[in-house]
């Protein structure tokens, strides 16, 4: 189960709160609300997870996914404030812990994983 | 397989029992540590696979079961409970009695079979899953996989691994592979997103992703692939060796980054080449030039970490590395050694008689190398006195169970080194006195709740270094010794006078007197089998010493002290007439000269003015029945043994003397008064003196 709630803060930027499992089960809902997010004038969009009750590797393929997406489209995708610190045990072991940024990352970005 | 093979083993499973049963009782009482649970496993799993390849079939398929039950624990599948803790330790017992079947007897198979089943349920109750997997025991007849592992060493493997994007349809989730992985050892997981495709056209529930691993472990290439058996047919997995113990290149510094991405397939050795003229990070530059990308960087990495770690570690355990010895040929090397220190001590005595300059020099450098030898040698037989305490958690543990008592058995100073032998001797004594603790020290969680106390007694067993000695101490917070009562058995067996005045400790002390055994159940001290007069003999044994505090109603306090060794001992050389004799160093007080006037003084009684105190003596000369007359100015030498002083009367003190010691030989086992004699260097015996028994002596003759 996963709950998605979009919330402008101010006029460039979108924090969308998730709330749930983002899984296999879950990605694909996301993608739509995130495809939607990318759609629209938004030049920041913020992910907010610190209610989030787990991830999986598609779930972080996800996040993977839309931090490209938003650098081929000059925008910026990031946590809200930090990363909450339970991805870490996910990250490790799916092995999406960083040390610096993919090949579309702009330069001057932080990645999603570092 | 040869004997030897089997002896090897036989004392390997027994070290793996011990710290078995140390994890287990460990787990006890902190269930929630996966690292003991690991540690249980690990240790089942060596006994398995090493006993089914050293033909101990039995001992292979009984281990096995309890390896099923803890690999369930170890996955979060069962709880550790303290029945699980119980049964476990109930069958490393068993499994201890199946190893030492031919020199212990025969075994209990029926119990076997019992232990067997329960463990079966259990692993049964955990899961469908489980129990299928269960009928498979192991052939004994081929070394098992885990034996195999076992022999694989360690390695440091690199792993492509490539999911088919589909992968998620079978059911697979690639961090269940990833973690299993990470079971076997030391990993480091990086994930390649370079092909992940934008969200437009990414269809989430495909893998993009594929991964480079780096993992190091014991478990042998077969392990690795047994993770991926069931993605096979779905997945591209290149599985290379890249570190081994058989590397001939054992350079801890590993190979460069450049070198690594070549290997790999990620660049060419050309490109690389064109590139290494400017000066910057290898990694980034073939990034800024998009020669590869910075997960394959990552990877590489990585893979130069943990290799370069690993093999560092690798150095340091080789230098650190042990050899197994048989105790015997140690004590072969402590007694030649003993006899050099003897011969030593003939040389610098016949040095010091020529007064030849360069003799004497010789004889120094001897001494000095002796002496180094001699402490070097001893110190190869001292073994941490915490190998005995897991025994006692268990003594604890068990009795306390059985005695409907709560006790915790708190240790200090495991650390604390001694003699290998004589650890062996203390055993006994130390089981005795943490028994007698739990059975009449440690009231009934009731009874300590109505007297304020916690409802769980508390038995502290501390070791520490003294000098050249050991102290241990077991100490209780039970409702301590009964004076009275033993003051009243002691005037009954008529020990004591009604009208002694003791001091609580010669009243304590009482009790260790042979013959007081009834009276210790009467007041409550002891009951099971040998009293602590046996206790006291096994400590005298030990040359060392032992006395008790008591407070009633907050507990009791023994205090042992023994000697670091029993091979050499500081002694101090003292003659009557023609004789030598040697008392240990370590409980001489003092020496003070006894004149005609003295013995006058004291009106035929035995007692010495010692700074306004009185000090009893033992006159050795009449003591040893030596017919000569004394010297006018005789020597005292005040000893204190469990609190007491005691002086004995010498005719001369020789000086210090660096004994090593003799045992008398069966003709002279019951003489009392003596525990054994040294060589001196010019070749005449000296006797060593028991001054606890020569003090018992004294007093019962009055």
């Amino acid at each position: 189960m996963l709950n998605i709630a979009q919330e402008p803060a101010g006029e460039k930027t979108l924090i969308m709160h998730i709330e749930g499992e983002l899984t296999i089960e879950t990605v694909a809902e996301l993608r739509e609300s995130l495809l939607e997010a990318f759609a629209a004038p938004w030049k920041n969009i913020q992910i907010e997870a610190d209610n989030l009750s787990g991830i999986d590797f598609f779930g972080l393929q996800l996040l993977c996914a839309a931090h490209r997406t938003a650098a081929s489209k000059d925008k910026v995708f990031s946590w809200q404030s930090e990363r909450p610190g339970f991805l870490d045990e996910a990250m490790l072991t799916a092995g999406f812990t960083r040390h610096c940024g993919c090949s579309l990352c702009p330069p001057g970005q932080k990645c999603m994983w570092i | 397989m040869s004997d030897q093979h089997i002896e090897v083993f036989r004392e390997e499973a027994a070290e793996l029992l011990a710290s078995l049963e140390t994890a287990l009782l460990e787990l006890e009482e902190s269930p929630q540590d996966q690292e003991l649970v690991a540690q249980v496993f690990r240790a089942m799993h060596t006994i398995k696979g090493s006993g089914a390849m050293f033909g101990f079939d039995e001992v292979a398929e009984f281990t096995h079961e309890v390896e099923t039950v803890f690999d369930l624990v170890r996955k979060g599948e069962l709880p550790v409970t303290g029945n699980l803790v119980s049964q476990s330790l109930s069958a490393r017992d068993y499994i201890r009695s199946l190893l030492e079947e031919d020199t212990e007897g025969e075994v209990d198979r029926a119990q076997g079979q019992r232990l067997m089943e329960i463990f079966r349920s259990m692993a049964q109750e955990s899961s469908p899953k489980a129990a299928e997997q269960h009928d498979e025991t192991p052939d004994p007849l081929e070394p098992s996989a885990d034996a195999e592992q076992d022999l694989a060493g360690e390695a440091t493997y690199r792993i492509r691994l490539r999911l088919a994007e589909d992968i998620s349809l079978s059911g697979t989730r690639p961090e269940g592979l990833l973690r299993e992985l990470s079971e076997l050892g030391p990993c480091k997981v990086v994930a390649q997103p370079e092909l992940i495709p934008l969200l437009d056209t990414l269809v989430p529930e495909l893998c993009y992703v594929h991964w480079d691993i780096i993992l190091n472990t014991s478990r042998g290439i077969n392990a690795i692939k047994d993770v991926f058996i069931f993605v096979e047919d779905d997945a591209e997995i290149n599985i290379d060796v890249i570190d081994d113990n058989d590397s001939v290149d054992s350079d801890p510094s590993y190979k460069r980054i450049g070198e690594i991405l070549v290997e790999r397939g990620d660049i060419s050795q050309e490109e690389l080449d064109s590139i290494l003229a400017p000066a910057k990070p290898i990694g980034q530059k073939l990034v800024d030039m998009h020669k590869v990308t910075t997960g394959s960087v990552q990877a590489a990495l990585h893979e130069q970490e943990m290799v370069r770690e690993v093999r560092s570690q690798r150095k340091t355990k080789e230098s650190t590395s042990s050899v197994r010895v048989p105790a015997d040929r140690l004590d072969e090397l402590v007694n030649r050694v003993g006899e050099l220190v003897t011969v030593q001590a003939r040389l610098s005595q016949a040095a010091n008689m020529r007064n030849d300059n360069e003799l004497l020099a010789i004889a120094e450098e001897v001494e000095r190398l002796t002496a180094e030898l001699r402490d070097t040698s001893l110190n190869m037989r001292m073994l941490p006195i915490g190998t005995t305490f897991s025994k006692f958690k268990r003594l604890v543990r068990d009795l306390s169970n059985e005695l409907n008592k709560k006790v915790d058995l708190k240790t200090t100073g495991a650390e604390t080194e001694i003699d290998k032998t004589v650890i062996e001797k203390l055993n006994d004594p130390l089981v005795h006195l943490i028994r007698n603790s739990l059975d009449h020290g440690i009231e009934s969680p009731e009874t300590r709740q109505a007297a304020n106390k916690p409802a769980t007694g508390t038995v502290l067993l501390a070791a520490a270094h003294s000098g050249d000695s050991v102290e241990l101490i077991i100490k209780d917070d039970g409702k301590g010794l009964d004076r009275d009562a033993i003051f009243t058995k002691g005037v009954e067996r008529g020990l004591i006078t009604p009208d002694a005045q003791l001091s609580d400790t010669e009243v304590f002390n009482l009790i260790f007197a042979p013959g007081f055994s009834t009276a210790q159940q009467v007041t409550g001290i002891s009951g099971r089998g040998v009293g602590m007069d046996v206790v006291k003999r096994a400590i005298d044994n030990l040359r060392g010493n032992i006395c008790i505090d008591s407070q009633p109603g907050e507990g009791s306090t023994i205090t042992i002290r023994i000697p670091l060794t029993l091979a050499i001992v500081e002694s101090l050389l003292v003659s009557v007439d023609e004789d030598n004799y040697a008392l240990p160093l370590s409980i001489v007080e003092e020496c003070v000269e006894l004149s005609q006037e003295d013995i006058a003084r004291a009106h035929g009684r035995n007692l010495i003015n010692v700074r306004e105190q009185i000090v009893p003596y033992i006159p050795l000369r009449e003591e040893f029945d030596v017919p000569s007359e004394p010297p006018p100015l005789q020597q005292v030498v005040i000893t204190s043994v469990n609190g007491t002083q005691v002086g004995l009367v010498v005719d001369q003190v020789i000086g210090q003397h660096q004994s090593v010691i003799k045992s008398l030989g069966r003709v002279y086992r019951d003489v009392q008064g003596i525990s054994g004699a040294t060589i001196l260097g010019d070749g005449s015996v000296a006797l060593i003196l028991d001054i606890n028994h020569l003090a018992y002596r004294a007093e019962q003759a009055g």
